[in-house]
């Protein structure tokens, strides 16, 4: 009696198992990277979040002597002066005379406070984070400043990194006389 | 008497030559005998050689005979060696004393050899017996030991006693090894022989102890009587081994002496056999190279040879002289009669020849006579040649006068036909052109009112683009506008990028309480990134209608060049048009003039053609007057050409035979080929008249 009741156990066990519908899988969360999309320089670039203080329009700049050739000037902004660096001339090494560059973003870092100008704005952007590609050559102008960056239909943008950019030599000493700065040492 | 003594001489040399070649052959003859002669001593030590290999190769064979210890080969052996020595002793040629004693050399060891193979035949005899008896006793004595040592164990004998009997057998089958090796005379044949009378003496005192006991060495004697019976046996057929013991040993020297000699004749026998060999070439060249070595080869077979040729050559050398000096003669009188055969009379036959001389002076006389009688014949003859010769030159002229009269009427009849003809075809070009420019003239007429409605028509296209012109730049003006109005609709949605970006990084900044501006920064980037797009789109297609404008307003513009080029072309159509009409008339009076100068020149044509009648007239007597003279001169040169055909094949100086004159032929054939060609003309004459006629009755 007790073994039939078993085998009728067993044979309902495998209906259930030949009937059951499996348990629909979630597919798992990817983490997205936000950021901001705009150009320096007519190159395409991304921006982290949290890494912009704020985009502004360009103020009315005042030059200031002694200052290399990439200084602006300083600007007022939020009731206060903040150095403005065209980043053109930064990141070409050479004078730029074209358009007006109507924005610039501003960055805050522990002992910088500073602007720089922006050649395009498009908007914040979202990607896969296992989307980002290291390998793919970005321009040579700004590869030092880069860190990877995403595809985006036909075009590449690079991941502009600021910290890369705050530790750089060259940006963190903006007077002109300077004997161990790079222009002068390439002047002579 | 000079061909007498030719001849006598003659006959004796060759009586000498005959003479010297009998005496070479003689020579030649006794030349043979003496070789024969020498050939036969050469036979006899050659059959002496061949003797002497055979002995060798027999002693060689003999002294490895004496290893069975016969005496029969050790007497063949001595005899052999004294055979080789007599057979030697009879090659006595001073010649050969070089390989006999080459043979000698190699003899001296093998003599030496088989003497001391003789001085040990006694004692290789005796051995090789005791070593048969023995080697025939061995199994017998073996058998009867046995059976001792079969009583014996019967008998429960002492061991020492077994022992010994059963080393018995043993012993003597050592003994049998050991003579053989003695016999074989080795280097341990001493060995042998000692082993042999110590393996001897040890039987001897075992076969004692076994008949008597020898308490010394333990061996007790043997009682029954099958064994004595059978030790008895044993001993008697050792009985003869064992007197021998004392002279087998001491023989060892001798059978080591003979072994070795064996190995010096085995060994001398092959450069024997080679030194004997090398007497055979010897002996063959002997009779040859005497010969040779005293010069008698030269003297008895070359010179006699040489000699014979030499004469044998001097008399067909001379023969063949005779042979060709009378051929040549003939040959001279055959080349003069073939000459004389084809006319040429100027040869001569060579008289110095003694065999043809009488018939070369006949020919010559024959011949002289011959030119003689042509000579008297030929002058009259070449008289009359040059007189027919000037009057065919006199009618050869007419002919060519005839020829070109002939010619130069053809020329005009022809020359005025073609005249009367173009004139015709002048008279219709001058019609057909006068028809033709009537016809350019309506012509000119009708594109002088095409033009003007060209005119008016390109003025109307003008009007219509510039009107249309001035619609396109309004166009133009308008999509500026709309270009102006996109781009700021792009900067405003630049500026509202910018709102979007600072509100969602403010939200940020802001927290859990900036959430809800951090959704509403994410819509405004979505409506943005579409109207970006939209904005993009219609930028770029308003771009495209401001080049499609451009290209239209740049279009119409060359349309409105394109009509003003029209109207200077109608412009320039026109003047060109009435300078056409003032070249039609022009044309017209000029074909006036030219039907006018046609007619003239038709009727001078005609003139022409009267003239040429009046011409053919006298061409025609003229054309008789040449026939009659060509029939004579004609029949005067066929005779003349007969009589120089004849004349010439004669030749009677040094200058070539004489010749017709060979224009002859070919002058006969230009009379008859200008009559021939006055008959040609005259027909096309009729025949250019008859169409002047034509022309003229059209005229």
């Amino acid at each position: 009696m007790s073994s039939l009741a078993i085998q009728s156990l067993d044979s309902l066990e495998q209906r259930f198992r030949a009937d059951a519908v499996e348990a629909p899988v979630k597919p798992p969360e990817s983490m997205q990277w936000v950021g901001t999309c705009l150009s320096i320089a007519g190159v395409p670039l991304l921006i982290g979040e949290g890494e912009l203080e704020v985009i502004i329009e360009t103020p009315n700049v005042m030059a200031i002597p002694g200052t290399k050739p990439w200084v602006l000037g300083v600007g007022s902004h939020m009731g206060g002066l903040i150095p403005i660096i065209s980043g053109d001339v930064f990141f070409r090494k050479r004078p730029y005379s074209g358009r007006v560059r109507d924005y610039c973003m501003v960055l805050r870092r522990p002992g910088f406070y500073f602007g720089i100008t922006l050649s395009g704005l498009e908007r914040d952007m979202k990607f896969p984070v296992e989307m980002r590609d290291m390998q793919t050559p970005v321009d040579p102008d700004f590869a030092e400043y880069t860190l990877g960056g995403f595809a985006d239909q036909t075009r590449f943008l690079a991941v502009l990194d600021i910290d890369k950019l705050i530790t750089d030599d060259d940006l963190s000493n903006a007077a002109a006389n300077d004997p161990d700065s790079r222009e002068e040492t390439s002047n002579d | 008497m000079i061909k007498s003594d030719k001849f006598s001489a003659a006959k004796m040399r060759t009586l000498l030559l005959g003479l010297g070649i009998v005496a070479c052959l003689g020579g030649v003859a006794y030349s043979f005998f003496a070789i024969q002669k020498e050939s036969g001593q050469e036979g006899q030590y050659s059959a002496e050689a061949e003797e002497l290999a055979r002995l060798a190769r027999q002693v060689a064979v003999s002294a490895q005979d004496t290893r069975k210890g016969q005496e029969q080969a050790f007497t063949q052996l001595a005899e052999q060696v004294q055979q080789f020595e007599s057979r030697l002793a009879q090659l006595d040629a001073a010649e050969l004393n070089d390989e006999i004693s080459i043979v000698d050399l190699n003899w001296q060891p093998i003599k030496r050899a088989a003497q001391t193979l003789v001085d040990a035949a006694p004692r290789v005899v005796f051995v090789q017996g005791v070593a048969a008896e023995l080697e025939k006793n061995v199994r017998p004595m073996q058998r009867e030991l046995s059976s001792v040592v079969t009583v014996l164990q019967r008998q429960r004998a002492s061991s020492e006693t077994l022992i010994a009997a059963q080393k018995a057998p043993w012993l003597l089958e050592r003994m049998a090894r050991s003579v053989d090796r003695a016999l074989a005379g080795g280097s341990d044949s001493q060995l042998a022989a000692d082993e042999f009378s110590s393996d001897a003496a040890d039987f001897f005192r075992i076969i004692e102890g076994l008949t008597r006991g020898d308490e010394l060495i333990g061996i007790s004697k043997v009682t029954s009587t099958s064994g004595i019976e059978a030790l008895s046996n044993a001993f008697r057929l050792f009985s003869g081994v064992s007197t021998s013991v004392d002279r087998i040993a001491s023989a060892s020297n001798d059978l080591r002496q003979a072994a070795l000699a064996r190995e010096t004749i085995a060994q001398n026998s092959v450069p024997l056999n080679d030194a004997i060999a090398s007497l055979q070439p010897a002996i063959a060249s002997l009779a040859v190279g005497r010969l040779y070595d005293a010069g008698n080869l030269l003297v008895l077979f070359i010179a006699p040879g040489l000699l014979a040729l030499g004469l044998l050559i001097a008399m067909m050398v001379g023969q063949r002289r005779r042979d060709l000096y009378t051929a040549r003669g003939v040959a001279d009188v055959n080349g003069v009669l073939e000459q004389i055969s084809k006319g040429d009379l100027t040869v001569t036959a060579a008289e110095d020849n003694s065999v043809t001389s009488d018939i070369a002076q006949g020919l010559n006389k024959a011949t002289q006579r011959q030119c003689q009688l042509i000579r008297e014949i030929r002058t009259p003859f070449e008289a009359a040649v040059d007189e027919i010769d000037s009057i065919g030159a006199s009618a050869q002229a007419q002919v060519e006068k005839g020829r070109e009269l002939t010619r130069s009427v053809v020329e005009s009849t022809e020359t005025a036909t073609e005249m009367v003809r173009t004139s015709e075809e002048i008279k219709q070009s001058t019609a057909e052109a006068s028809d033709t420019s009537d016809r350019n003239c309506k012509t000119v007429a009708q594109g002088y009112e095409l033009t003007k409605d060209m005119s008016k028509a390109s003025a109307d296209v003008r009007e219509s683009v510039q009107e249309t012109s001035k619609t396109a730049k309004r166009q133009g003006e308008l999509i500026q506008s709309v270009t102006a109005a996109a781009e700021y609709i792009q900067a405003l949605n630049t500026k509202i990028s910018v709102v979007a970006i600072n509100t969602r990084i403010e939200a940020e900044k802001a927290g859990e309480y900036g959430r809800p501006f951090l959704g509403i920064a994410e819509s405004i980037a979505d409506l943005l990134r579409e109207a970006e797009e939209e904005g993009r789109k219609i930028i770029s297609e308003v771009r495209m209608l401001q080049n499609m404008s451009a290209d239209n307003l740049a279009s119409m513009e060359n349309t409105v060049g394109t009509v003003v080029t029209i109207l200077e072309y109608i412009d320039r159509l026109d003047s060109s048009l009435e300078e056409i009409n003032a070249g039609s008339d022009a044309i017209s009076e000029i074909i006036r003039n030219v039907d006018e100068a046609a007619g003239q020149s038709a009727v001078n044509a005609l003139h022409m053609s009267s003239s040429m009648a009046e011409i053919r007239e006298r061409n025609l007597e003229i054309s008789e007057l040449n026939e009659t003279a060509q029939k004579g001169v004609n029949s005067l040169q066929r005779s003349m050409r007969d009589a120089a055909q004849n004349l010439g094949q004669f030749r009677i100086d040094g200058d070539s035979a004489y010749q017709s004159p060979a224009a002859t032929e070919e002058d006969v054939g230009d009379l008859e080929s200008i009559r021939a060609a006055t008959q040609v003309y005259r027909e096309e004459e009729m025949t250019a008249l008859e169409s002047a006629e034509k022309t003229r009755a059209s005229l």
